[in-house]
């Protein structure tokens, strides 16, 4: 019995004393799986010339959405716009489609839409939607989106492709003193760079949406050219747009809104508040700070309204709808806040209010801003932004563009949905 | 780790030399076993704990039944699968076994993301994936008597582990759906375990 227990005693240390020695023998294997965009170039005369495209283009990833008049212009992120003719919101029809690499932002007074293209700023006169004309050109006012080395081209397209990599697997090891780990890089990688680096309608000028960036007001376009600055570009002579200012505004500045002669301009931190009294030289007046995160604002006269979101890089910390006194832009102060799921875009029609929230949007009465009442929650797949007017509700959504009828706002009916394949449902 | 799988199973099938020539094995009655193990796993990212159970049956020399087990080793998981042994008398009390299992290898493991995320070197979501799970040894076999079920064993075997995960990561990218990063992890490790048969 003895011997046996010895046996096993004997047998157990020298397999330990193995076990031990032996590991460095073992490697583990780590492969990452990420996207990189290839650049695919076009001379920028070239792009220039061909801005009609085909109205039949699928949409691919819907952005920012405009409405003027019985159009919706929707941003299909970097590649243009669609102009979808709206005239019958239970039957929209994709009519033209502008073909504007790098395009994000859209604003549009009388008969002349002003779109980026990567750093630039186009005037282009929609009086034919079907055969537009650039008119005017500003170079390099969006300064953090030079994605070319020879000014002379412009990214036409991007080659999106997996890429696998084997990691160093201490590379996935656990941060000291986090449980974070370590990762090859943020995706995706941009190749072969090394910089890679209801809204506020005014006179003439359409709907935004509350992710808005740029908007319009008299002679000027308000615009955030990047994180921290606020551009001001004359567009009195819209052949000639001129900028005239770019001034440091803030920080992590995100949106951007017109109201009662002021510019709400959303940021990471709050809401800044500046003056247009001198238009061509906004002045900050006001500061509504909430703690770090991403936040659309949109506002009326009584007060503004303004989501904030976590599970982004943007640092939110909370979901919830907040609602400021706004009788006194410049002095705006927390009335009530309001919990949600994961808010974004929102947008105002009277008493209504509409709010993104993850996988519905909410339609509130908000005649009571303390006490507001949920009307209806209508079922739409990842909202990003809403624009309600005349009892149409438009929702840009992950699939797709949405449309809903909510002359009773308690039971709000779908008109239709324009998917990302291009058909229609 | 193909190699390793392979080797394992050529050891049980010479091992079974002799099986079909044994003319009790026929008469052998089927017979419930359990094992427990506790032990370690050992690899490149050091030692972790290691428990399992394995239940099945038995005729003659031979073992067929299913595992569970939790594993400590880089992240935690549960692997789950079937169980081959063959075992090989030395004598009245004294007994080699082999073994293989193979099976899948579930993920019990909650990466913590950044609730405020500040930086690009910060993940904003994580899910974990089942994968493989495959492991071969050796061991020895103490009965605790010449008719017991009840034996005391040791094993020494080499395992892998399988796991992969979807991170969101903050990006710039507008475009398309760029913010996940896929990661396939392979583990590999030696695994010494003490059980107790019955």
């Amino acid at each position: 019995m003895r011997n046996k227990v010895s046996l096993l005693l004997s047998a157990l240390a020298v397999i330990t004393g193995g076990l031990l020695l032996l590991p460095g023998c073992l490697k583990d294997r780590v492969t990452a799986r990420y996207k990189i965009m290839s650049p695919v170039y076009s001379l920028r005369s070239t792009v220039l010339a061909n801005v009609n495209g085909d109205p039949g283009t699928a949409i691919s990833q819907p952005g920012q959405i405009y409405v003027k008049g019985s159009y919706i212009f929707l941003n299909d992120i970097d590649r243009g716009i669609h102009v979808i003719d709206n005239s019958n919101p239970s039957n929209p029809v994709q009519t033209a489609f502008l073909n504007i690499p790098g395009n994000l932002n859209i604003g549009i007074r009388n008969n002349i839409l002003y779109a980026d293209m990567y750093t630039d700023v186009l005037s282009i006169d929609i009086s034919n939607i079907h055969q537009v004309k650039i008119i005017g050109l500003l170079r390099s006012f969006f300064t953090t989106r030079n994605f070319s080395t020879d000014s002379n081209y412009v990214v036409a397209n991007w080659i999106l492709k997996d890429t696998s990599i084997a990691v160093v697997p201490q590379g996935y090891t656990v941060i000291p003193n986090t449980n974070y780990i370590t990762y090859p890089n943020a995706a995706p990688l941009y190749e072969e760079f090394a910089a890679a680096s209801s809204s506020g309608s005014q006179s003439g000028t359409g709907t935004a949406g509350s992710e808005a960036v740029m908007t319009l007001v008299g002679n000027y376009l308000y615009a955030i050219p990047e994180q921290h600055s606020l551009g001001v570009i004359n567009i009195a002579d819209s052949t000639k747009p001129k900028q005239t200012q770019l001034g440091m505004a803030g920080f992590d500045l995100e949106t951007i809104f017109p109201i009662q002669n002021k510019l709400l301009v959303g940021s990471k931190e709050g809401v800044y508040v500046f003056s247009l009294s001198d238009p061509a030289n906004p002045a900050q007046v006001g500061e509504f700070t909430h703690g770090t995160a991403c936040d659309p604002v949109i506002a009326n006269s009584n007060f503004a309204y303004l989501t904030l979101h976590t599970g982004t890089y943007c640092g939110a910390a909370s979901n919830e709808l907040d609602i400021l006194n706004a009788k006194d832009i410049s002095n705006a102060t927390l009335i009530q806040s309001y919990p949600m799921t994961s808010p974004t875009g929102l947008c105002l029609d009277g008493s209504l209010l509409f709010v993104c929230d993850q996988s519905v949007v909410k339609v509130f009465d908000v005649s009571s801003p303390t006490n507001l009442q949920l009307l209806s929650s209508v079922p739409v797949n990842s909202p990003s932004d809403v624009i309600a007017t005349d009892h149409v509700m438009m929702v840009v959504a992950a699939d797709g563009l949405h449309q809903f009828d909510y002359t009773d706002p308690s039971h709000v009916t779908k008109l239709s949905y324009l998917a990302l394949n291009n058909s229609k449902l | 780790m193909r190699k390793t799988v392979i080797l394992a199973m050529v050891c049980v099938c010479m091992a079974s030399v002799g099986f079909g020539q044994n003319p009790g094995f026929a008469k052998s009655p089927i017979k419930f076993r359990s094992t427990e193990w506790v032990g370690l796993s050992t690899g490149m990212a050091g030692s972790a704990g290691e428990i399992q159970t394995v239940n099945g049956v038995s005729k003659g020399p031979w073992f067929l039944g299913a595992g569970a087990g939790i594993d400590y080793y880089r992240f935690r998981s549960v692997p789950l699968f079937g169980s081959v042994t063959r075992d090989i008398s030395l004598g009245k009390t004294d007994w080699l076994f082999l073994y293989i299992d193979g099976g899948i290898n579930v993920p019990w493991y909650t990466r913590k993301v950044a609730p405020n995320p500040t930086g690009y070197d910060e993940i904003l979501g994580s899910t974990f994936h089942a994968g493989e799970y495959w492991s071969g040894g050796l061991g020895y076999l103490w009965k605790l008597g010449d008719h017991s079920k009840k034996a005391v064993s040791i094993s020494a075997g080499y395992t892998v582990k399988k796991l992969s995960e979807d991170q969101r990561v903050p990006t710039t990218c507008m475009s398309l759906n760029c913010d996940m990063v896929h990661y396939e992890y392979l583990n590999r490790m030696y695994m010494f375990l003490v059980g107790f048969r019955f």
